[in-house]
C-alpha cells in the first residue's frame, strides 16, 4: 500500500521496452512480435519517496532512466511493474485528474503561442484548466508581480528574449496553482542572469506556497541552488538518494587546494602522501587531498615550501566535478553509501 | 476533485475547443500572406475552370449540364474550390507532434489532445473558407454573373458544410495518427487530396460522372463532403438535404469511430509500449 500523504511515492517501479529485432529474421518476422529482440530494461526496480514541499533533483547521465521515470510519474507511460502514487493518484490511471494538480516545465519545449502575446496563452490555459475568470485574473496578476512580467504580457512571444520567454513559460505552467512541478532542464540555453532568475523564482514558489519541486538538469548550479535533495540514477537504478551536501562529500572524496605563486615554480617531482595534482600552471597549482577529513595542514606546509605563495584556497570539489564523476560511472550501478536506504 | 472539475466533461471540451479556436483566430493574423497567395491561386483556378466549362457548354450545345446552367456551374466550382482550398493539413501537425514527442507533452494538460487540435482546425478552416468563398464569389460574379440561391437551400448548405468540416477533420486527423505506425504519412495525405479531388466532384459534378464512377463516388465520404454542400447551395429548394446529411452522418460515424479507435490504439502504443 502506497502512502497517499507523500507528494511522490514509488515502490519497485520497473519499465522495459521491446527492442526491434534484426530485419529479415526469416518467416518468424511475419508472426506478431516475431521481429522483436530481447526487451531493454530502462528501469530496474526503483523505490523512492518525495515529501510534500520538498525540492528534489533527479540526475544521471543520458540513458540512466530519468526521462522514463518522469514519464511514468506524469502518467504518459505505463510501468512494466511496481507501483507509484503522485499526490495520492496512480499517474497512468488518473492522468487527466492528476494534470490539474501538477505542472511540467520543459526547457526545450514551449507551450506559448509564438506569434501571440503570452496573455493569449494564459487565457487559453484558463479554459484548459477550467478556472473561473476572476480566479485566473488574480492568479495572472500575482504571477505578473512575482515574475516581473508587467512589460512582457502584451508583447508577441517571438519578440521576447529567451530569459523573458522562460519567465512567461513558468507563469503559464503555474497558472492553475499546481501542488507539484516537474522541471526538465529549465535553464537550458539561458544566460547567467536569466538562469539565476529562474532558480530564484522556483525557490520562492516552493517557499511561499510549499509547492513540491522535482527537477532534472545537467546543470550543477540548478541542483545546488534549487534542491535540497538529490536522487542519482545510473543504468536504470537509484545509485544515490540523499542531501546535496552529502552527495558531494560521499562521492568525490577529499578537498581541493589551489595555490597562487608570486613567481613561476617548477612542476613538483614528489607530492605529499594522499595528494595528487589536478591542474598545474607555472604560477597556479591545484591539488586534491583524497581522503575526506584528512588533514590538509601538511599539504599546505609543503606548498609554502615549494615557492612564495600569494594566495591559497581550500575548497570542496565543485558540484560540476561531482556530477562529471557520477556520469563517468557507466560500467553499471554503484550504490553510494550515505544515501537513504 | 474540485466542484469545477465535476462539471460536465463535454461542456469543458466545448470550452477548450472554443478557447483553441479563439487563440487560433488571433494567430491567423501572422498568416495573411499565405491567405493572399491562396486567393491568387483560386483566381487562376476559377478563371481556367470557367473557360473550360464555357467551352464544354458550347460544345454540348446545351443550357443545362448535370442539372446546372453555366452560371450555376461556375458558382458550383467556386464553392467546391473554396471547400478544397480551405482544407487544413492537420495530418502534418499531428504527425509532427507524434514524432517530436509533443503529443506526450500535450497529454500532460487536461482537455484532450484531439479536442485542442479540433478547436484550432475549426478556426483556421473557417477563416480560410470565409476568405476563399468571399474572394471566389467576387471572381465568380465577374466571370459569370450573379446566381439565385434559395434561403432554405443555403441553410441546408451551411449545415452540410459544418458537418463536412467535422468529417474531414476526422479523416485528416486519422491520416496524421498513422504516424504511430508508419514512417511517413505525407504520402497518404497526398493520395487523399488527389482521390478526394477526383471522387469528390470538385471539378465535375457527380451527376456528370459515368454511372459506375458515380456509384463509387457516392459510396465514399468524399462526394457528400464536397459535392454535397455545393450542390445543396444551388438547389432550387431544400431538395437533397436529407440524403446529403444522412451520408455525412453515416460517414462521420464510420470515420469518427475509426479515428477514435486509431487514437486509442496509438495512445496505448505510446503509453504501454513506449512509442
Amino acid at each position: 500500500m502506497q502512502d497517499a500523504g507523500a507528494a511522490i511515492s514509488v515502490r519497485d517501479l520497473t519499465r522495459s521496452f521491446d527492442r526491434p529485432g534484426v530485419p529479415g529474421a526469416g518467416w518468424r518476422r511475419l508472426l506478431p512480435g516475431g521481429t522483436r529482440g530481447a526487451p531493454t530494461v530502462a528501469l530496474h526496480p526503483v523505490s523512492f519517496r518525495v515529501e510534500r514541499g520538498e525540492r528534489v533533483a533527479l540526475i544521471g547521465p543520458n540513458g540512466a532512466g530519468k526521462s522514463t521515470t518522469i514519464k511514468l510519474l506524469t502518467g504518459i507511460l505505463h510501468p512494466s511493474g511496481g507501483d507509484a502514487r503522485v499526490l495520492g493518484r496512480v499517474p497512468w490511471r488518473e492522468r487527466t485528474d492528476l494534470a490539474y494538480d501538477i505542472a511540467t516545465v520543459f526547457g526545450q519545449k514551449s507551450q506559448l503561442w509564438y506569434h501571440l502575446p503570452a496573455r493569449s496563452t494564459f487565457e487559453l490555459l484558463r479554459h484548459v484548466y477550467d478556472l473561473d475568470a476572476g480566479v485566473a485574473r488574480r492568479r495572472v496578476g500575482e504571477l505578473t508581480e512575482r515574475l516581473g512580467l508587467r512589460d512582457l504580457l502584451d508583447r508577441p512571444v517571438r519578440t521576447l528574449s529567451l530569459g523573458e520567454r522562460m519567465r512567461c513559460e513558468l507563469a503559464a505552467a503555474l497558472i492553475h496553482s499546481p501542488r507539484l512541478v516537474f522541471l526538465d532542464e529549465p535553464t537550458i540555453g539561458l544566460d547567467v542572469e536569466a538562469r539565476q532568475a529562474v532558480r530564484a523564482h522556483v525557490r520562492e514558489l516552493n517557499a511561499r506556497q510549499g509547492t513540491t519541486i522535482f527537477l532534472t538538469s545537467h546543470d550543477a548550479a540548478d541542483i545546488e541552488q534549487v534542491c535540497e535533495r538529490v536522487i542519482v540514477m545510473q543504468a536504470g537504478r537509484v545509485a544515490f538518494d540523499g542531501p546535496v551536501s552529502t552527495l558531494r562529500s560521499r562521492y568525490v572524496r577529499g578537498r581541493q587546494i589551489e595555490a597562487h605563486f608570486l613567481v613561476p615554480v617548477d612542476r613538483p617531482v614528489d607530492l605529499p602522501p594522499g595528494a595528487s595534482l589536478v591542474d598545474v600552471e607555472p604560477q597556479r597549482w591545484r591539488l586534491e587531498v583524497h581522503e575526506a577529513g584528512a588533514p590538509v595542514g601538511p599539504v599546505v606546509a609543503w606548498l609554502m615550501a615549494c615557492g612564495p605563495v600569494v594566495d591559497l584556497t581550500v575548497s570542496d570539489p565543485p558540484m560540476e566535478d561531482v556530477i562529471a564523476a557520477i556520469y563517468r560511472e557507466t560500467a553499471g550501478p554503484r550504490v553510494i553509501p550515505g544515501g537513504r536506504p | 476533485m474540485t466542484p469545477r472539475r465535476r462539471r460536465g466533461m463535454l461542456a469543458h471540451r466545448a470550452r477548450v475547443i472554443g478557447a483553441h479556436a479563439i487563440v487560433t483566430l488571433r494567430d491567423q493574423g501572422a498568416y495573411l500572406g499565405e491567405l493572399a497567395l491562396g486567393g491568387a491561386i483560386l483566381f487562376v483556378f476559377l478563371f481556367v475552370l470557367s473557360c473550360l466549362w464555357t467551352a464544354t457548354f458550347r460544345a454540348q450545345e446545351s443550357s443545362l449540364l448535370g442539372g446546372l446552367t453555366l452560371v450555376q456551374m461556375t458558382w458550383y466550382v467556386t464553392f467546391t474550390e473554396a471547400l478544397v482550398m480551405s482544407r487544413v493539413n492537420v495530418a502534418r501537425r499531428i504527425d509532427e507532434d507524434i514524432r517530436t514527442g509533443n503529443l506526450a507533452h500535450a497529454l500532460l494538460r487536461p482537455g484532450g489532445y484531439l479536442t485542442a487540435r479540433f478547436g484550432a482546425y475549426l478556426a483556421e478552416r473557417l477563416v480560410r473558407f470565409a476568405f476563399s468563398l468571399g474572394f471566389g464569389s467576387v471572381v465568380a460574379l465577374a466571370l459569370a454573373g450573379p446566381v439565385v440561391i434559395d434561403p432554405v437551400a443555403a441553410l441546408g448548405a451551411i449545415v452540410a458544410t459544418g458537418l463536412a468540416f467535422v468529417l474531414e477533420f476526422a479523416i485528416i486527423a486519422g491520416i496524421g495518427l498513422g504516424a504511430f505506425w508508419t514512417e511517413d504519412t505525407s504520402s497518404i495525405y497526398f493520395l487523399y487530396t488527389r482521390v478526394s479531388l477526383l471522387l469528390g466532384g470538385v471539378l465535375i459534378p457527380i451527376e456528370l460522372f459515368p454511372e459506375g464512377a458515380a456509384i463509387v463516388a457516392r459510396a465514399l465520404p468524399f462526394a457528400p463532403m464536397i459535392h454535397g454542400p455545393a450542390r445543396l447551395a444551388l438547389a432550387p429548394d431544400g431538395t437533397g438535404f436529407l440524403s446529403v446529411i444522412a451520408s455525412l452522418v453515416v460517414s462521420l460515424t464510420v470515420v469518427g469511430t475509426m479515428m477514435a479507435v486509431g487514437y486509442r490504439s496509438g495512445l496505448e502504443r505510446l503509453t504501454v509500449q513506449g512509442g
